[in-house]
């Protein structure tokens, strides 16, 4: 058989699934990018922010006096003062049993977490402004605090909101089938309490926003470091009892935003609140302090699970009891609920379970609000449900991916869609499974593991596998009330007279690459090269509406608006091209650069010139031809979403004397649909790596017993560096799936979700199994007691 | 994060930084390489009326040898970044560049001084660290007033020492322990030599460690312990300096049994609590594992004198 050595036409002609490289990379590389620190604007203000340092507190009085005082100060507000001229922010949730409460945009009456924002001073620089936060007085009557998941459920326990009795913002139940009579036949029933703790996204731009109001025209110009411009839009206008159309809200470049920077934040409707008050500019960059206190946290969860299996390990029924800790307020758009009932719905896994039931709850705590934070309840649900796996594996004495192999989906269950509601509609779920023990060398792990042992090393492997649902659409999205989140994305797609495109999107990137990306698929449908088109997103103005860019959903989503608007544009090119040839329009195609006559593919005509007579520069247009070359496009993706898949595995060494962990190394085998870019895939899977290791081993935020947070700097609060983590493997299948345009799945949270289960699996493996691990992150002192209480009878050392 | 408003000087000389600090304390600060005080700063932690700048001062960041007394000496200005590089300190003392290795990042070291960590006096950083265990000294001078002072005198507590408001360190003179008259040019091997061990426990490289143990020790012909220093990073409100632990090593041969109870004697020695990232009872685990493995990698070591000059 000859060999082939060139791709056939179809695949050298595509940009789509080619390494390209990304667009953006010149400006961020050379330091020419700009955010919003650089965004600067006459007679401009700068606020700083007094914060509670109590966790829980009445506020008796507030005193702005000495503050005003001081030279430079121009003005100050308190709660009520600010709530003069904007209301507090009030997220709705379509759930039975969640309760509204109001998220002040300064505190009234009491404070509720430390570093809750009580008063604001507006003044000519920042330095000054936070010489007056100095001067300002407050009263304050301490209040017992509440800060874990336990504390809050206890009965005697402080309400943080007298309208949450028991301090909880939900309490739901669910059953799915029959749990009880599916747990009849088990022969193995294994469960486990798994804690995650609680997560900081710390994107390297913390967050910002720059207010003008323009007195003239009512209208408000909002720039902000955020991924969901529209969002942010929908809730000002609330906030500020101003339409929609008169607000505009862009980003410049986003340095990171990992779900830190898809709320809505106090400090943004105040900034724009003073604004219009004082018909100034007024900026506010949060500074790292602020951040770590008073941005969101997230997956800080406790999950109690049960799973039952017969006598083949084959799963029979799942009972989970979850509770989040939603923290001081109800965070816009998400609320607790969004981590609370994601986690309810993907803890079934990669697996088929037809009998589940639940309890899920939110508790209120006077700590920060909990918001989303990558891959957003999937990385505690993967943990415990991994974790509780290989416990079963332990209890029936089977390797741990013996029982994985029996119970994944397989190719003759797609499409699947879970008693909760996820669409498994394709993937290699076993084949990446196995991939990852070949790659992994997995049976000579084990004989070289065996003689480690006898020379007093402790190395240990691990997998987790998971499946990655991503990119919802609106139906699914409408009994939950979150009407500020459209669910769709919009695109549009303009040629200008010289052939060269724009792409519009509702996308708002903080660094993925959607200038390369979007452009990869506009270039594909329109026929023109890469360089020849820009994307622009991150603002509302320039932007279809749209949702943004957060759940794994910018490929698919906006992805998909972009292919249709440009389609638009593609077959007003084609009845150009067939005129200008004089063809008929089924008799002429697009190619690279051109369109062209199917019967003589000799006679072409390009692109640009199309362009060119198309905005009537020169040349005749087809009767009824419309001017210009411009099309709108939404696309709402699949109703229940798609699901990408994984298996992450880990290969850990553990020093028992001291507990530290280290990673020797760390395979990823991801199936995420077709890939537009494989070398932006890998960069996804490759920071969420980093950050799942974090969360496996290093990051924690921590509280006092006071609700005091104690390691709210990088000094303290441990990001994995490159000298903490090995190289990361990365094995790609590509099955696109068959409910998107293009055939795209997620991939932006996957590589976050795999690490914390796969390294506890790992951990418990090198210490021979005899101590089980439930709590993350595996800090070293915490490995060490472990080591210690597993070695009275059987000693590990 | 922006420091609060400060008065700053920056002196040209040693005798005009002096007579800013008299002039201003003890309302004063000395601004070094800036690696701690700037964010304490910037947190507003210290909130000092004037900086007097030495970054302008000349004559401070030499690094020179006194083979009379056998030590490395330092001025305070010295970047971490050029001794750790320094072929002398290299040649002189390599366990002194490679606990160097372990001070925060590179980038940290580039503007970290030798002085300013000394005078900061984190009892979990090397620097510290590195006096205790060579008996060292640093140079305390204010106007009208010249003193030395030993780790021991000198380090007081959590970030605290004996240098008063109006003094400024100005040098520091680091002991290196030599076997008797010989010079390392001659490449023969010495075996009376000085070796050293040095192990950091830290969460990530880079970070102040949760505990770090240094030793010197000199073994004879016989195989016996002669010598031997023994310091803690992380173990107490100021590095500690384990003599117990050190005259219970010597007269014997180094053994597991023996490293052991210097340990257990060195653990003894430190007054460790509880703080975010350590129990005081995983602390102590820490520091006796430490100890032991030190102390094996000294011996280990073999050839690789401590003393290289």
């Amino acid at each position: 058989m000859a060999r082939v050595t060139v791709p056939p036409a179809s695949v050298r002609e595509t940009f789509v699934g080619r390494s390209v490289q990304r667009k953006e990379d010149s400006r961020f590389l050379t330091g020419a990018a700009r955010y919003l620190g650089d965004v600067s604007l006459p007679r401009m203000l700068h606020v700083a922010f007094v914060r509670s340092p109590y966790a829980h507190a009445r506020v008796r009085s507030v005193s702005l006096e000495a503050a005003l005082g001081l030279r430079g100060v121009v003005a100050a507000y308190t709660g009520p003062q600010i709530h003069a001229l904007a209301r507090p922010i009030r997220t709705p949730f379509g759930a039975a049993s969640y309760r509204e409460t109001d998220y002040p945009l300064l505190a009234v009456e009491k404070v509720r977490f430390a570093g809750e924002p009580v008063a604001v001073i507006v003044a000519e620089s920042r330095y000054v402004a936070e010489d007056g936060v100095g001067l300002v007085r407050v009263d304050y009557e301490p209040l017992d605090p509440v800060v874990s998941i336990d504390s809050a459920i206890a009965p005697s326990a402080p309400l943080v909101h007298a309208e949450l009795p028991g301090n909880l913002y939900c309490d739901e139940r669910q059953e799915y089938g029959d749990v009880d009579t599916a747990k009849a036949r088990a022969a193995y029933v294994v469960e486990g309490t798994f804690r995650s703790q609680r997560s900081a996204a710390v994107p390297l731009e913390c967050r910002g926003a720059l207010a003008r109001y323009d007195a003239g025209t009512g209208r408000l110009t909002l720039w902000t470091s955020t991924q969901l411009p529209h969002v942010v839009r929908y809730g000002l206008a609330e906030c500020l009892g101003m339409p929609e159309d008169q607000i505009h809200v862009l980003s410049p470049d986003v340095g990171g935003g990992f779900g830190n920077k898809a709320s809505l934040a106090p400090e943004q409707v105040v900034v724009s609140a003073i604004a219009r008050d004082l018909q100034r500019p007024i900026k506010w960059i949060e500074d790292r302090l602020e951040n770590f206190l008073a941005s969101s946290h997230g997956q800080e969860e406790r999950i109690w699970l049960r799973l039952s299996a017969d006598i083949h390990g084959q799963f029979l029924a799942l009972e989970a009891d979850i509770i989040v800790n939603g923290g001081a307020y109800s965070i816009f758009p998400d609320t607790p609920l969004n981590e609370l009932l994601n986690c309810a719905g993907c803890i079934v896994g990669p697996y088929k379970f037809a009998h589940y039931r639940y309890r899920a709850r939110a508790v209120a705590t006077t700590t920060c609000p909990h918001g989303p934070y990558r891959g957003v309840a999937r990385p505690p649900a993967n943990f415990a449900l991994e974790r509780l796996v290989n416990i079963l594996a332990a209890r029936m004495r089977v390797d741990p991916i013996d029982v994985r192999r029996r119970n994944l989906l397989s190719a003759e269950d797609f499409p699947y869609r879970t008693v909760t509601g996820l669409e498994r509609d394709s993937g290699n779920y076993r084949e990446a499974l196995e991939l990852a023990v070949q790659r992994l060398g997995y049976a000579e792990f084990r004989a070289r593991q065996a003689e480690w042992r006898a020379q007093g090393r402790y190395v240990g492997v691990g997998v987790a596998c998971f499946a990655e649902e991503c990119a919802v659409g609106t139906v699914k999205r409408q009994p939950r009330k979150l009407y500020s989140i459209a669910g769709y994305d919009g695109a549009r797609v303009r040629v200008d007279p010289h052939g060269r495109a724009i792409v519009f999107s509702s996308a708002a990137g903080s660094g993925q690459g959607h200038e390369t990306t979007l452009a990869q698929l506009a270039a594909d449908e329109l026929g023109i090269p890469l360089e020849d088109i820009t994307v622009r997103s991150n603002d509302t103005e320039v932007a279809p509406y749209g949702m943004g860019s957060t759940g794994s959903r910018t490929a698919v989503s906006s992805g998909g608006a972009v292919v249709l608007a440009a389609r638009k544009i593609r077959e007003q090119l084609l009845l150009l091209g067939a005129h200008v040839l004089n063809e008929s329009r089924d008799n002429v195609a697009i190619r690279p650069g051109s369109v062209y006559s199917l019967r003589d593919p000799s006679r072409s005509v390009s692109i640009q010139r199309l362009a060119w007579v198309a905005h009537r520069k020169e040349g005749t247009i087809p009767p009824g031809f419309e001017p210009g070359l411009e099309a709108v496009a939404f696309y709402d993706p699949p109703a229940y979403g798609v699901s990408s898949n994984a298996v992450h595995a880990a290969i850990v060494e553990v020093d028992p004397r001291t507990g530290r962990v280290t990673l020797l190394r760390y395979l990823v085998v991801e199936d995420t649909g077709r890939m537009i870019n494989p070398t932006i895939v890998e960069g996804q899977v490759k920071g969420g790596v980093a950050q799942g290791v974090g969360k496996a081993l290093f990051e924690e935020v921590l509280y006092d017993e006071t609700g005091q947070l104690v390691n709210a700097s990088f000094m303290d609060f441990l990001v994995p560096t490159a000298r903490e983590l090995c190289r990361i493997e990365v094995e790609h299948m590509e099955t696109p799936s068959p409910l998107t345009l293009g055939g795209m799945k997620g991939c932006a949270e996957g590589g976050i979700i795999g690490g914390p289960a796969a390294i506890g699996n790992a951990i418990v493996d090198a210490l021979q199994g005899r101590a089980e691990v439930y709590e993350l992150p595996f800090t070293p002192e915490k490995v060490w007691k472990l080591v210690r209480r597993a070695t009275p009878d059987s000693p590990v050392l | 994060m922006k420091p609060p408003p400060f008065k700053y000087i920056a002196p040209r000389s040693l005798d005009e930084a002096l007579a800013a600090l008299r002039e201003c304390s003890p309302d004063a600060k000395v601004l070094a390489g800036g690696q701690s005080l700037v964010p304490l700063l910037n947190f507003r932690l210290v909130q000092p009326s004037v900086l007097v700048d030495l970054n302008g001062v000349s004559g401070l960041d030499s690094i020179t040898w006194d083979p009379e007394r056998s030590e490395l000496v330092f001025g305070a200005m010295v970047r971490q970044a050029d001794a750790e590089r320094s072929p002398l300190v290299r040649g002189a003392c390599p366990l002194f560049a490679e606990a160097l290795r372990h001070v925060g990042h590179r980038a940290i070291r580039n503007r970290g001084t030798i002085g300013g960590s000394l005078a900061h006096a984190d009892p979990s950083a090397e620097l510290p660290l590195l006096l205790a265990l060579l008996d060292g000294r640093v140079r305390l001078l204010s106007v009208g007033r010249d003193r030395w002072l030993g780790a021991r005198d000198f380090f007081v507590s959590y970030l605290t020492t004996a240098l008063r408001p109006d003094e400024i360190l100005v040098e520091a003179r680091f002991r290196v322990p030599c076997a008797t008259g010989r010079t390392a040019s001659t490449g023969v091997p010495r075996p009376e030599a000085y070796r050293w061990g040095f192990m950091e426990f830290s969460r990530r490289a880079g970070d102040f460690a949760l505990a770090a143990v240094a030793t010197v020790l000199r073994i004879d012909r016989a195989g016996m312990i002669q010598d031997a220093a023994i310091a803690v990073a992380g173990g107490g409100p100021t590095p500690v300096r384990a003599s117990r632990a050190e005259q219970t090593l010597v007269g014997y041969p180094p053994s597991t049994h023996l490293f052991a109870e210097a340990a257990h004697l060195v653990v003894a020695a430190c007054e460790v609590e509880d703080d975010i990232h350590a129990s005081a009872e995983y602390r102590r685990e820490l520091i006796g594992v430490l100890v032991e493995r030190a102390l094996n990698q000294a011996v280990a070591h073999g050839s690789a004198d401590v003393c290289g000059v």
